[in-house]
């Protein structure tokens, strides 16, 4: 690796104006289980000088809860989302996606805005500077998409411009579920953006100077049940071929509410609404559920070798509705 | 069945009834390196890194094919901390080694082959600056085309990847092996049913935990050098590389000290940082560091043998198989490595003729293989060695089989294999004597799999299937040297010493080998030290591959100890006044037979034969008798015994996602005796788990030459969970050559996975998968072939 000033700072101003002050060569170090290996492979050009440890400032290791909803600190790791009492209890989700992250030791140092913000997996964005040199692509400003006309297998079948690198995120599926907002701040001040804005087909909506400050997440309805479910190909410590996060809310016989966001097959989270639509005010049989997947893959536009991820995602929303019930 | 089994069970009390005053052998000993791997204190190479070490490092091809125009190390020289730089002009000796050929170059010097070629090396006070003095060496090169398919490489008209190689045959093709018994064409002419497929298998890595490392120190007295690294063969990697330090073999020291697993790898992949790490400090005078980055072990290092295999098979009506004719082409990648020369060091090539007609008893056989250079990482020995991909086809083909002419795959399978005075497709004649409990292995198997039971087929999206296969499998190398030495030392205290230049690798060969030489003493366990994998220690054991360090090198500590113990006999019997073949040695006492009231202890006994001028070592050897194989026609006797096996398996795959869970596990293996019961288990879990990923989950992606998956994060083996609970059958026919009647099991149980897997799937969904691996990917896209077609 190559070296770099590792600064610590002790509040969330000081972590801005370092940001500010190095005019683009500084980048948030939490966790560092993502940022770490990114820049120990060297797959971009421009390589920062300073890391800002966000670590150090104290108070952003929370879980509160309030009147209306869930507030979770950006510091707070993985492996406390998913032994939280009040997550288990009421984000199933969130909780779900969490301990399907990595291994002990990556929740047990990732954080939750970490999470949100690590770098794509596309094999070729991630190729390694030392042998051969980095692959340059469309994403790191140089050149078309290599996976548009190469292997593409575990790429975006959904929303992809240009740049079909999915979301490797587990958690922002499940925050996408449950309606959640990210409270950043930055030079330019604060804001609050819902997670279905947060991603774009090339990262995040975050300015270079702006952090990640909190996640809100609203009360999902009480009698909402909850199903996270992923796909991989090896059963433990792998990143999503497909997730899905679903809530259904049941009034008597009849759906009531139903929210189904899917993982890993766009550049971010993403909302299955014709498919949500379909399910609203209907009795929830087997040929209904059915119906919703196949909505939900509808408009999916596979690229060469991906179809296989439309026919998982399909399955996989079936069975988490019918998990559900 | 129930008369078959019981059969089988006589016939086994009979083998094993004078088995049965064994004290150590046999019994199922704790690994002796168990406790300190466990606690971490155990000292890999790696481990033995020294703060006053400088770092080596190595710039590799930026193209994986392609000539060097130019290269400018100026800048990297200047850097402060550089202590050198050194390009293929620097070089001391020969610019090029190789296990069977010198090929391959320390450093490329006109032209690159593929991404693993070093074009310059520097040595460093530390990483940062070894690093830095990378980036600042400009190398010019003209690009050529990457070979990526051996079929398209093979054509007359590809572009030459070696212009003038030593040793291949014509073009990019380095070896073509053949095979022919009886008359293929009339059998195929008489067929009443031929089976015809091609079958795929992918080129993986072996995936061992243990990084390539080499510590290199030059020895200020004799002007050689000493190199620490892990390593499958010692002697070899020594005299293979004294020529490029420009050394005497004797002025070359290789150690290995425990290492973490190679699977064949490290036979090759030590030579790659030894010649590294190796000039570097002769240049330097100074003990060079040098380690491969796992993304650079990915790349650099030996690959399995992608293989395409087009595999005929002619058979009566009734289930008699009387022909095959195979054609496979192997992936070599840039390097002969283990890929094979001519006969008779034709590796890895010539196991795919041998094994091409699996455990069956075949009259004719044409099979033919062709070894081709790409711009691939060389492919070199892995596991199996060639076989799990013969057996791919040749097991898929036997259920094929079976599924036309509508018969039980067992049945089928009891109908051709080979039996007492059978000749397989290679010719050689197999013997009960040898040890040949495949019946016993088919039987216990179909009966753990409750296989005459209709199997339940699991409604909804999943379904089940069941799958079988079976295996024969040499023990050792068919190479004229085959044999081993070692020496036997005993101290005066009555303990004993071994030292042979066998690895200890995780496989269990330091307590294997104690509990042989304890047996053959007399003595406790305790009271026996193997020292391990040294040059200057050791005479050469032959190397750590093959299945064959148990029984190959097992014989040679026998033969050694029996010297040792002859002697100490012999001295007794002076002493004690009785005729030397009534003494005898037992958990350390030496005694007459018959009179307990003799025992002296062995130690006593040992201190007074040294003073009486008895000499306390002995080279321990053992030769098997020669092995033949012709490579005009294929047919000899290989090896001198071989071990047998089958797998059933049960899945249940998922048809909306493509998941396959393995729900039944059941493997039994043949392998003469098993020294130490818990370490044949180990293997046979070990050797399936590596066989379960090559079926589900591992490919090296390459495309152009450029591998995409260099690291584990994107490639994934199996964890735990993707392992099932096996249920694991130790068949015991000994092999009367064998330690203890003992044959190898090291790699045999990577061998029959991936068939049952395939079949099972066959049987499950009644879709053929021909290529490895079948992953969510590809079920779901043959799922959706198949209904295309039948819609
Ligand atoms: C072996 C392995 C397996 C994994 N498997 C999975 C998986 O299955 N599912 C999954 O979802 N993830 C997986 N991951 C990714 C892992 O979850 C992330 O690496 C981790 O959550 C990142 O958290 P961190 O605190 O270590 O982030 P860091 O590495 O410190 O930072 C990552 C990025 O986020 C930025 N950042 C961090 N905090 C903030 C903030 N508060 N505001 C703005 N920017 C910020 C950093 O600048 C950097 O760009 C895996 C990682 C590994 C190494
Ligand atoms: S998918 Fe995106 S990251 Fe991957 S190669 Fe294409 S542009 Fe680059």
């Amino acid at each position: 690796m190559k070296s770099f000033q590792h600064v610590n700072v002790f509040s969330v101003e000081e972590a801005v104006s370092t940001l500010k002050d190095c005019k683009g060569s500084a980048r948030i170090i939490a966790g560092g289980t993502d940022i770490l290996a990114v820049l120990k492979d060297q797959i971009l050009p421009d390589y920062p000088e300073v890391l800002v440890n966000i670590k150090t400032i104290p108070g952003l290791e929370y879980i509160r809860e309030d009147s209306s909803g869930l507030k979770i600190g950006p510091l707070v790791k993985l492996a406390d989302l998913v032994s939280s009492p009040v997550v288990k209890e009421n984000l199933k989700v969130l909780a779900g996606a969490a301990q399907t992250v990595g291994t002990p030791q990556i929740r047990n140092v990732g954080t939750v805005g970490g999470n949100l913000c690590q770098d794509t997996r596309c094999w070729y964005y991630r190729y390694p500077h030392s042998i051969g040199g980095r692959l340059l692509c469309l994403r790191k400003g140089s050149g078309p998409c290599l996976a548009a006309t190469g292997d593409n297998r575990y790429h975006a079948i959904f929303g992809g411009r240009g740049c079909f690198a999915v979301c490797p995120s587990d958690i922002a599926v499940a925050l996408l579920a449950l309606g959640a907002e990210i409270k950043t701040t930055g030079a330019r001040g604060s804001r609050t953006i819902p997670v279905q804005d947060f991603f774009n087909p090339l990262g995040n909506a975050l300015e270079p100077e702006e952090m990640i400050l909190e996640i809100q997440v609203p009360n999902p309805p009480a009698e909402a049940k909850q199903q996270f479910l992923k796909y991989t190909i090896r059963k433990p410590i792998d990143f999503a071929i497909v997730s899905v996060a679903v809530l259904v809310v049941m009034e008597g016989e009849v759906c009531s509410e139903a929210r189904i966001a899917l993982g890993a097959v766009a550049p971010g989270p993403l909302r299955a609404t014709e498919a949500e639509g379909a399910l609203k005010g209907k009795r929830l049989d087997t040929t209904t559920l059915e119906e919703a997947a196949g909505l939900a893959v509808k408009e999916a536009k596979p690229l060469s070798m991906n179809g296989y991820k439309v026919e998982i995602a399909r399955a996989l929303v079936a069975r988490a509705l019918s998990a559900c019930l | 069945m129930g008369v078959i089994l019981e059969d089988l069970e006589q016939e086994v009390k009979a083998i094993h009834a004078d088995q049965n005053d064994l004290n150590v052998v046999g019994k199922r000993i704790k690994r002796i390196e168990a406790l300190a791997k466990a606690l971490g204190t155990a000292r890999y190479a790696a481990d033995l890194k020294r703060d006053d070490m400088l770092i080596g490092k190595a710039l590799f091809a930026k193209h994986p094919h392609a000539l060097i125009k130019k290269i400018d190390t100026s800048r990297a020289e200047e850097l402060e901390g550089v202590i050198a730089v050194m390009t293929a002009k620097d070089l001391p000796g020969r610019n090029g080694y190789g296990i069977l050929i010198p090929d391959k170059p320390v450093i490329a010097e006109k032209k690159v082959k593929y991404q693993g070629d070093p074009v310059a090396l520097v040595a460093a006070v530390n990483e940062e600056i070894a690093k830095k003095a990378l980036d600042l060496i400009e190398v010019e090169y003209a690009v050529l085309p990457a070979l990526d398919d051996p079929r398209e490489a093979m054509k007359d008209d590809a572009v030459l990847i070696h212009e003038n190689h030593p040793a291949a045959d014509k073009g990019n093709i380095l070896t073509e092996v053949s095979l022919t018994r009886g008359d293929v064409d009339k059998a195929f002419a008489e067929a009443d049913i031929i089976i015809e497929n091609l079958y795929e298998t992918p080129m993986v890595d072996h995936s061992y935990l243990e990084p390539d490392v080499c510590i290199a120190e030059p020895d200020p007295i004799t002007g050689g050098l000493l190199l620490i690294a892990p390593a499958q063969f010692v002697h070899a990697t020594k005299r293979s590389l004294a020529p490029v330090f420009n050394l005497p073999p004797n002025k070359v020291r290789v150690l290995s000290p425990v290492v973490g697993a190679g699977y064949g790898g490290k036979e090759d992949s030590c030579l790659d940082v030894c010649s590294i790490a190796g000039v570097l400090a002769l240049r330097t005078k100074k003990t060079v560091y040098f380690e491969l980055t796992r993304e650079e072990i990915f790349r650099n290092t030996g690959k399995r043998h992608a293989t395409y295999i087009k595999h005929r098979l002619a058979a009566t009506r009734e289930g008699k198989v009387t022909a095959i004719d195979v054609e496979t082409i192997l992936d070599k990648g840039a390097y002969v490595s283990m890929g094979g020369l001519r006969e008779p060091t034709h590796a890895v090539t010539q196991r795919t003729v041998m094994y091409a007609g699996g455990a069956y008893a075949i009259p004719n056989a044409r099979a033919k293989s062709y070894s081709v250079f790409t711009n691939h990482p060389y492919s070199c020995a892995m596991r199996g060695f060639g076989a799990p991909q013969a057996y791919f086809a040749v097991e898929s083909q036997m259920d094929e089989l079976a599924r036309k002419l509508e018969m039980d795959p067992i049945e089928l399978r009891l109908k051709n294999i080979v039996r007492d005075g059978d000749r397989t497709i290679f010719g050689q004649v197999m013997k009960k004597s040898r040890g040949l409990g495949l019946e016993e292995c088919i039987a216990k198997v179909k009966e753990r799999m409750e296989w005459e039971k209709p199997l339940e087929r699991t409604a909804g999206s999943r379904k089940r299937g069941r799958g079988f296969s079976t295996f024969l499998y040499g023990t050792g190398v068919p190479l004229p040297f085959e044999g081993a030495s070692c020496y036997a030392t005993f101290q005066t205290d009555g303990t004993v010493s071994i030292a042979v230049s066998s690895t200890e690798m995780g496989q269990g060969l330091l307590t294997a080998f104690t509990q042989i030489a304890a047996e053959t003493l007399g003595v406790d366990f305790d009271n026996v030290v193997v020292n391990i994998s040294d040059t200057d220690a050791s005479p050469d054991a032959g190397p750590t591959v093959a299945s064959r360090s148990t029984t190959v090198v097992g014989n040679a500590i026998i033969n050694g100890c029996t010297q040792l113990k002859n002697r100490i006999m012999d001295f007794a019997s002076r002493e004690l006044k009785a005729d030397s073949r009534d003494i005898d040695i037992k958990e350390g006492k030496v005694f007459i037979v018959g009179k307990p009231e003799t025992a002296v202890p062995l130690g006593s006994m040992v201190a007074k034969a040294f003073v009486n001028q008895v000499p306390l070592s002995a080279t321990g050897v053992w030769y098997p008798p020669r092995p033949t194989f012709s490579g005009e026609d294929g047919q000899g006797d290989p090896m001198h015994a071989y071990a047998f096996g089958a797998q059933g398996v049960e899945i249940e795959v998922d048809t909306e996602t493509g998941e396959i869970d393995i729900v039944k596990f059941v493997l039994a293996c043949d392998v003469g005796k098993a020294i130490n019961p818990v370490n044949v288990e180990q293997q046979m879990e070990g050797g399936a788990a590596m066989g379960i990923g090559w079926s589900l989950m591992e490919e090296i992606d390459m495309s152009n030459g450029v591998m995409k998956n260099d690291s584990f994060k994107n490639y994934p083996i199996p964890s735990i969970k993707d392992v099932p609970e096996m249920d694991l059958i130790i068949v015991e026919h000994p092999n009367e050559l064998g330690p203890f009647g003992a044959k190898g099991i090291g790699e045999p149980p990577t061998v029959p996975t991936a068939p049952a897997i395939r079949n099972a799937l066959y049987d499950a969904l009644g879709i053929k998968f021909n290529k490895i691996p079948f992953t969510p990917q590809r079920v779901i896209e043959e799922i959706k072939k198949y209904e295309n077609k039948n819609s």
